[in-house]
């Protein structure tokens, strides 16, 4: 059965969405109007976690061979879009869960794994990575919380700050000094003295203002030895490769905001009718709302390619993560910005369209570029990784398998913690850039492209490769070109099973030049804008999802 | 780790050190201090997790800044082996 009918990897998401219920009915488990008084109020909204708990969202952070349904991270990324396109505030708390438990699958304690499981399979718990400082932040190395051997165990003193679920969470995976390098450390806050594990007050923020952010306080708190996550002075390496795992999944999240923020301008630009037509028909409107469809097709394949890649590809991670957090945020940013353009003064109500969503979405969809990184830190990442790759030429002896990874009909497989490997820097290649890119054969021209998508591919390849003495704007031009083969590549791969308007690649051609323009691009010609817009509409009408694919929302 | 004699380490170590560094492991000079080569920490971090892999000491981001030398590294790891 082609692609047109279902992937195998969504189907837990269409079924979560369907118990979930039409958002914008209010009497739905999880509705835009209950989620706004929880907002205007600041408190978590309590029972749309009790509803994803009831399905089974936690189960979905603990590997089946801890008795849950984490399996593949293209499963969990729909499964993201699905809960974040009602509210970031859901995934915000469930995304700083799974941070802190994934360094426990990967490198924890059996009797450490059992606890996590139990907690999170049981009440649904919360869970806390607890790494930044107050003086630390990115530089980890400036961690001044500090594990000393004392006593057979370790004593823990310090303060943690701007740290998710702080006061919620169940577990803590912490960064510490012990000795001369970092170690992270798991511990039980209700199983300490509280004066040994102090909450801090929580702090208030612009959005997600029912997201618990806060604090906690280490005194004189006492460890096992067995509190560690061997090896012991990999902390930093530990966290930083975790770190890969939730920052593919933040791409996830800004793509499930952008989607409402676009849903809502589209059904309001077919609604409202100015100087006698919908205001559909205003050229400027129309070019609005077609630019943000494109970001949602670009950002889907950049994160589509990287949720597959954490299993098929994990080496390319410390690169590819690192550009999925740079780019998605900054396009899904863009598509909420122009949907409030197309809103215009709705887009700064407390009240009406949708209960007044769309400017807590504004609010709470500007965290993606800043937390776990923000586009500063994702570009020295990437321009330290671009340098050292030029600097070595050092390759990957097993290259990616472009067409497997980027194959939708064969599902990417579940994660193995067992065999995580500490992979911060030394990626080995980007095979996408290379394949499309790089020196070689025509391979546009072996792909079918025509004559704009080349020109346009012409561009970037010309923008890459344009000198600049500044190393954040190399980073940022690889980003481009990387979307740009994550595209082209899930085109080409899929095209054969796609449904006929995603097969044909109008939409391919539009955001090839839309990366290539950047802030400059506009819709040129009807040929191909008519059909991408006509698509994008059909899927508002029949409900679906914003995507390359067919997916059904609730209705 | 392996029992490897220090001239042994140390070109191991050069050798690691030049694969990063994309440079011949002849032309890494064992006697200038780690800095002086020319690293960035991330590179440098994972320079250290792989040099545990291949050849099972343990060395950590601070041991490859500052002044230290690939000599001084290897004696310091041979010491504590």
């Amino acid at each position: 059965m082609g692609l047109t009918c279902e992937v195998a990897a969504h189907a837990p998401a269409q079924d979560l969405e369907r118990a979930l219920g039409d958002p914008c009915n209010p009497r739905a488990p999880i509705s835009f109007a209950a989620l706004m008084e929880h907002d205007e109020r600041e408190e978590p909204p309590s029972e749309a976690f009790e509803a994803l708990r009831i399905w089974g969202v936690h189960a979905r952070l603990v590997p089946e061979s801890w008795g849950g349904h984490l399996t593949s991270f293209e499963e969990l990324l729909a499964l993201v879009r699905v809960v974040s396109r009602r509210d970031l505030v859901l995934t915000t708390g469930l995304g700083s869960t799974m941070l802190a438990a994934i360094p426990v699958w990967a490198w924890g304690g059996d009797e450490q794994r059992r606890q996590v499981a139990d907690l999170l399979l049981g009440s649904g718990a919360f869970g806390c990575f607890a790494v930044s400082e107050r003086d630390a932040g990115s530089d980890l190395q400036a961690t001044a919380t500090r594990a000393d051997m004392a006593d057979g165990g370790y004593h823990l003193r310090g303060e943690k700050w701007l740290v998710g679920n702080a006061s919620r969470a169940s577990f803590v995976v912490g960064l510490a000094r012990t000795g001369p390098s970092l170690s992270l450390l798991f511990l039980r806050p209700d199983r300490l003295p509280a004066a040994a594990c102090r909450r801090l007050p929580r702090i208030r923020t612009l959005g997600l203002r029912g997201h618990d952010m806060g604090g906690i306080g280490f005194e004189d708190c006492r460890l096992p030895a067995s509190a560690l996550l061997e090896p012991a002075g990999r902390g930093m390496e530990m966290a930083l490769t975790t770190l890969q795992y939730t920052r593919t999944m933040i791409g996830g999240m800004a793509l499930g905001a952008a989607d409402t923020a676009l849903r809502l301008a589209l059904g309001w630009g077919r609604a409202r009718r100015l100087y006698g037509e919908p205001i559909l028909a205003i050229p400027a409107v129309r070019a609005l709302l077609l630019g943000a469809f494109l970001d949602v097709l670009i950002a889907e394949c950049v994160v589509t390619v990287a949720a597959r890649a954490l299993t098929l590809a994990p080496r390319r991670m410390s690169l590819w993560a690192a550009v999925t957090k740079y780019l998605v945020p900054d396009l899904c940013e863009g598509i909420v910005r122009d949907a409030a353009a197309v809103l215009s003064a709705r887009s700064y109500l407390r009240e009406g369209i949708a209960g007044g969503i769309f400017q807590k979405i504004a609010r709470d969809v500007a965290i993606a570029s800043i937390f776990e990184g923000t586009q500063l830190v994702q570009l020295s990442l990437i321009g330290s990784q671009l340098g050292q790759m030029r600097r070595t030429g050092r390759r990957d002896a097993e290259p990616v398998d472009l067409d497997r990874l980027c194959d939708l009909g064969t599902p990417a497989p579940a994660w193995d913690p067992s065999i995580t490997r500490l992979r911060i820097g030394d990626p080995g290649g980007d095979e996408l850039v290379e394949r499309w890119f790089g020196p070689g054969e025509d391979r546009a021209g072996q792909a079918g492209l025509g004559p704009r998508a080349i020109a346009a591919l012409r561009s970037l390849e010309r923008l890459s490769k344009s000198p600049t003495s500044v190393d954040f704007s190399l980073a940022r031009r690889h980003c481009l070109v990387h979307a740009a083969a994550c595209c082209l590549q899930i085109w080409g791969t899929n095209r054969g099973r796609l449904a006929p308007v995603a097969a044909d690649g109008e939409w391919l051609v539009l955001c090839l030049e839309r990366l290539a323009g950047g802030s400059d691009w506009a819709p040129t010609s009807a040929d191909l804008e008519g059909p991408v817009f006509d698509w994008m509409l059909g899927q508002l009408e029949r409900a679906e999802l914003f995507s390359i694919l067919p997916f059904e929302l609730a209705r | 780790m392996k029992t490897l004699t220090e001239p042994e380490l140390i070109s191991q170590l050069q050798e690691a050190f030049a694969s990063f560094l994309g440079m011949d492991p002849a032309e890494v000079d064992p006697e200038q201090s780690i800095d002086e080569l020319g690293m960035d920490s991330l590179t440098a971090a994972q320079l250290a997790v792989e040099i545990e892999e291949r050849l099972g000491v343990s060395v950590f981001l601070n041991d490859l800044t500052g002044r230290e030398t690939i000599t001084g590294l290897a004696a310091s790891l041979l010491r504590e082996s």
